[in-house]
């Protein structure tokens, strides 16, 4: 079973080393580097499937690898497979789907290194959810940062793309790492080693409270949980969109495990931070779901989605908390919310990859993202738009797709707590609800919906690969959503492994059915839901009706009252939708633009003292260098001949170009990102010392 | 078993045939106020069956407008097929009150999509309107079931009745529920996405024949649905008192009361509707959030136990 993981990562490799033979072919080099990932994310899947029985005891799996200079232990327990089965199934779909999508970039080149980044970017999720140790944990976790940051900024020569990069670089290193690092640097002191980093050896020492505030922070901001998401929605959709449904289906995905492990694993969960994280998990998703139905941009309204969904996973996970860290009968109730917030993680890597997916197929057709001038597309990309309707419901949440499922027993876990906060946090999820809804119905009935414009009139489907890519999750969308059993179990161990209830009194999941009992529920009065004879009854109704009352298809024109308009001009564009509501909060979105304007300025004070340090330490770097360079020259004057292989040292180098496009935006950005990657270095140096 | 035949024929009965007459009955009601006379009580079934025989027209090839008079009246059924008929469900696949309130609004879901499919302003702007009264309606709903949850500590539609014990929090939630499905029922005041003479009915604009009777009778079937959920909830608390809801004859007194309690309040309806002018979406968005935080102060209340 351990092959199979470290086949995976074998293969994540092997794809970097066949991208960088046929780096000549755009074409051939990310086809056959994509070929590679798509078995890695099959032998992941399998690992995972295989491994599931293990989790579902209660066991983990331990493996070692040893790299010469170090060893890295890895840990795989339930709450590890459950983010190895949504990178193995969102990898997979990404791989199927990239090579004929990337043909659209093929003017930019480089197809090597963009397999590299891909790979590099995957495969380090891939750790940082497995590694038990914080050391290499944050370690990855910047190679993460760093690799999604490149693969945003490959349209690099559009502007807007530079800046909503060079904004998330700043904002994930102040907000994000820095955190991190702070937190790994105090708990070094702490141990004393890098072994002493261990997740085990951590969990056995007594944390002071300091360090739920820099976790929060740290994994809060990666999350784009509010008021540290204003970089979300610029960076989201500024990369292509298999990179975009990456970032918003599992990146920060990666975030919610990080702080899951840390504060609930390493230190204890605790009442109070499960307040803080559920309470701005409500702020969020209201505040990004509202932000996102006034958005007419695919991509954009995608993206402040994620921030909005990011907010249903933090309440369920933050009840979860709560309930875990009060205990006693309490316990089990506590473990099913946690499982509530981890199937909305999950369903949300799927449905919103899929939306990503969807977008891109649009963009890649009609070189448009703008939902005013699309439109029509059903008729002429009618796959894609099953596919897209089918992720548009599940985020909306309608049964029977498993966005209703999570966001069911999410609801439970809020409305049968027996405490009012939680339960006001319940309501404005509901209403959320509508919301994701009413902006769900326009992402499709515009770009979909109506007759083709001038823009989409020539447009024609996408190839089967993409399509095949779309399917693949649409069915998984649909298959949690009806035997949400298949996967319960896997996603109730992280709780049951937190508390010692015995959750099979509280919890029934059966193929067929899902029951709830909570605390101080009379009898008969259980939460249930059957999705399976839902659909039977529904189904069987739609048919009986379609066959009782069947219609052909006599088709005329829409009627309008006589008046001669012009059909194009006879639809509500996107912008026009649903605008009497958004006069109507318009003080929220005021408010929510001046806290913008705020944390704007924030970002901006703490980027000019960053870049003041950065100066100064780079005029003594530059004299340093000075006086190395000083020693280079002497030694190539006085050695006759230099061998410097230049190839080797290449894709490095072009990786640090590629960025340092970014630094152009500013006079000093090839001394701020070089005197960057030095303060990093050097952290890392003092910590391995 | 011979119980459960007779329960079921009741309840096909009231489900399919019931909701016309009903309509039959409030348009009788309305007219008398208005000093007009009115039509027969059963004109919503003449008016079903002559659209029902006729062959529809399509303003479009969109699948979606074409198939979603089904799924709307499919989801109506579906929705009403978990609601207790004196004791008696007809289709448990749920007890559960989230997931009545999401198959229900499948209902909406088809609507919208359908109306916004078209070109056609008329219709884009009645599915425009739909969205905008359920995004302020949602709320208040849910803070009326959060109410019945703190109550109850269930969220069975069966449960909640059966397990409540009054205090003025309970009270205001029910107000607040009545509110709550009066509105997302679309009756006058709040007919504001089918708003006929001004809209030309919007969603339903271009609908013709049979997908256009179909729409209409789904729609009220979920009105049916909405006041039925809202009855029960009156009815069964105060009926397990007087007799025992699981016997036969219980619950067929049971199911009687919930029909009597339904007659009074859709008479209740005529007349509230008789007397009201329809808002602007605007007014209605206002109103529904007033309502909201008012029931915030109910979901204090019970909070605190009161």
């Amino acid at each position: 079973m351990k092959e199979l993981f470290t086949l995976a990562v074998i293969l994540y490799f092997a794809s970097m080393l066949v991208a960088l033979i046929f780096k000549k072919n755009y074409k051939l080099s990310i086809s056959l580097g994509h070929a590679f990932t798509a078995l890695a994310s099959l032998s992941l899947l399998a690992f995972t499937i295989n491994a599931i029985p293990l989790a579902l005891q209660g066991k983990a799996i331990d493996i070692v690898y040893n790299i010469g200079v170090a060893k890295i232990p890895f840990h795989i327990d339930g709450l590890s497979l459950i983010l190895c089965f949504v990178l193995g199934a969102l990898g997979l779909a990404t791989s199927v789907y990239s090579p004929k999508y990337m043909e659209f970039y093929e003017k930019l080149g480089k197809g090597w290194l963009y397999i590299i980044l891909y790979s590099t970017f995957v495969l380090s999720m891939i750790l940082i959810v497995t590694v038990s140790n914080l050391f290499w944990f944050l370690f990855l976790w910047e190679v993460m940062t760093f690799a999604s940051y490149v693969l945003m900024i490959w349209e690099s020569e559009e502007e807007y793309v530079r800046k909503a990069g060079w904004k998330y670089f700043v904002t994930m290193h102040i907000t994000s790492t820095l955190p991190l690092v702070i937190a790994v640097a105090l708990l070094y002191a702490k141990v004393g080693s890098v072994d002493g980093l261990n997740f085990a050896n951590l969990a056995s020492l007594k944390l002071s409270p300091i360090f739920y505030v820099l976790f929060l922070i740290g994994f809060g901001s990666k999350a784009g949980v509010v008021p540290i998401h204003f970089w979300l929605p610029d960076a989201h959709p500024a990369a292509p969109s298999n990179v975009s449904a990456l970032m918003s289906g599992v990146m920060i995905k990666v975030a919610v495990y990080g702080l899951i492990r840390t504060t609930c694993f390493i230190l204890k969960p605790d009442v109070t931070f499960g307040y803080i994280v559920a309470v701005l998990g409500t702020i969020t998703l209201t505040v990004g779901t509202l932000y996102a139905l006034k958005q007419t941009d695919a991509k954009r309204l995608l993206a402040y989605h994620s921030v909005g969904q990011m907010g249903y996973i933090w309440l369920g996970v933050g009840v979860g908390i709560i309930f875990i860290a009060k205990g006693g009968a309490y316990a089990a109730f506590g473990a099913i919310a946690l499982a509530a917030g981890l199937f909305h993680l999950v369903n949300h890597a799927l449905f919103k990859g899929l939306l990503f997916l969807s977008a891109g197929s649009i963009l890649y057709r009609t070189h448009s993202r703008d939902l005013n001038s699309l439109g029509g597309l059903a008729k002429l990309m009618p796959f894609t738009a099953i596919f897209t309707l089918i992720a548009a419901m599940s985020i909306a949440g309608e049964p029977p797709f498993n966005g209703f499922m999570s966001k069911w027993m999410i609801y439970q876990s809020t409305f049968l707590s027996g405490n009012g906060l939680l339960v006001f946090l319940g309501v404005m999820a509901l209403f959320i609800s509508a919301a994701t809804l009413a902006s769900f119905i326009k992402f499709y009935t515009t770009a979909f919906g109506g007759e083709p414009t001038k823009l989409t009139q020539n447009v024609k489907e996408v190839s089967s690969s993409m399509l095949i890519a779309k399917g693949f999750l649409a069915s998984l969308c649909l298959l949690l959503g009806l035997v949400p059993a298949l996967i319960l179990p896997l996603l109730l161990s992280p709780g049951s492994a937190l508390t010692d209830a015995n959750l099979t009194n509280w919890v029934t999941t059966k193929y067929w059915l899902v029951m709830i009992k909570a605390p101080s529920m009379p009898l008969n009065a259980e939460s249930y839901f059957n999705p399976l004879l839902f659909v039977a009854v529904f189904g069987v109704m739609l048919l009986g009706v379609f066959a009782s009352f069947p219609t052909n298809k006599k088709l005329d024109e829409p009627w309008t009252t006589g008046e001669p308009v012009k059909m194009e001009n006879y639809k509500l564009k996107a912008k026009h939708y649903y605008l009497p509501f958004e006069e109507y909060i318009h003080g929220l979105y005021h408010s929510g633009d001046e806290l913008n304007k705020f944390g704007n300025a924030v970002k901006d004070a703490l980027v000019y003292a960053y870049l003041s340090v950065a100066k100064a330490l780079h005029r003594w770097a530059a004299k340093l260098s000075g006086a190395v360079t000083g020693i280079g020259k002497w030694y190539v004057s006085s050695v006759k001949e230099v061998y410097l292989d230049e190839t080797a040292l290449s894709p490095a180098l072009k990786a640090i170009k590629a960025s340092a496009v970014v630094i152009e935006e500013l006079d000093s950005l090839n001394m701020l990102f070089t005197v960057a990657l030095i303060v990093l270095a050097v952290i890392l140096a003092l910590m391995l010392l | 078993m011979m119980e459960k035949i007779i329960f079921a024929l009741i309840t096909v009965m009231i489900i399919f045939l019931l909701p016309p007459l009903l309509d039959g009955i409030s348009r009788k009601v309305k007219a008398k106020i208005q000093y007009r006379v009115g039509a027969s009580i059963f004109q919503t079934y003449y008016d079903l069956q002559s659209l029902l025989n006729m062959e529809p027209i399509l303003p479009t090839e969109r699948l979606a407008f074409r198939i979603a008079p089904y799924i709307a009246f499919a989801s109506a059924l579906a929705a009403t097929l978990v609601l207790p008929f004196g004791s008696f469900v007809p289709v448990a696949f749920t007890g559960d009150f989230f997931v009545f309130l999401y198959v229900l609004a499948m209902f909406s879901v088809a609507m919208m999509i359908a109306g916004f499919s078209v070109n056609n302003s008329y219709t884009n702007a009645g599915a425009n309107r739909e969205m905008m009264l359920i995004l302020s309606i949602e709320p208040v709903l849910g803070v009326a079931i959060g109410v019945f949850a703190l109550n109850a500590h269930s969220l069975s539609i069966g449960g909640i009745p059966l397990n409540i014990t009054f205090t003025p929090s309970l009270i205001l939630a029910y107000v607040l529920l009545a509110y709550a499905v009066y509105v997302e029922g679309g009756f006058i005041p709040f007919d504001i996405a089918e708003a006929e003479t001004e809209i030309l009915e919007g969603p339903l604009c271009e609908y013709s024949g049979r997908l256009l009777g179909m729409f209409k009778w789904a729609m009220l079937i979920k009105r049916l649905a909405l006041l039925w959920l809202f009855v029960s909830f009156l009815v069964l608390p105060i009926m397990k008192n007087i007799v025992d809801i699981t016997t036969f004859t219980g619950g067929l007194a049971t199911l009687v009361a919930q029909l009597v309690v339904l007659f009074i309040i859709y008479g209740i309806i005529a007349i509230i509707e008789a007397s009201n002018a329809r808002l602007r979406i605007d007014q209605a968005i206002r109103q529904n959030t007033k309502v909201f935080f008012a029931g915030l102060v109910v979901l204090l209340i019970a909070a605190l136990g009161w």
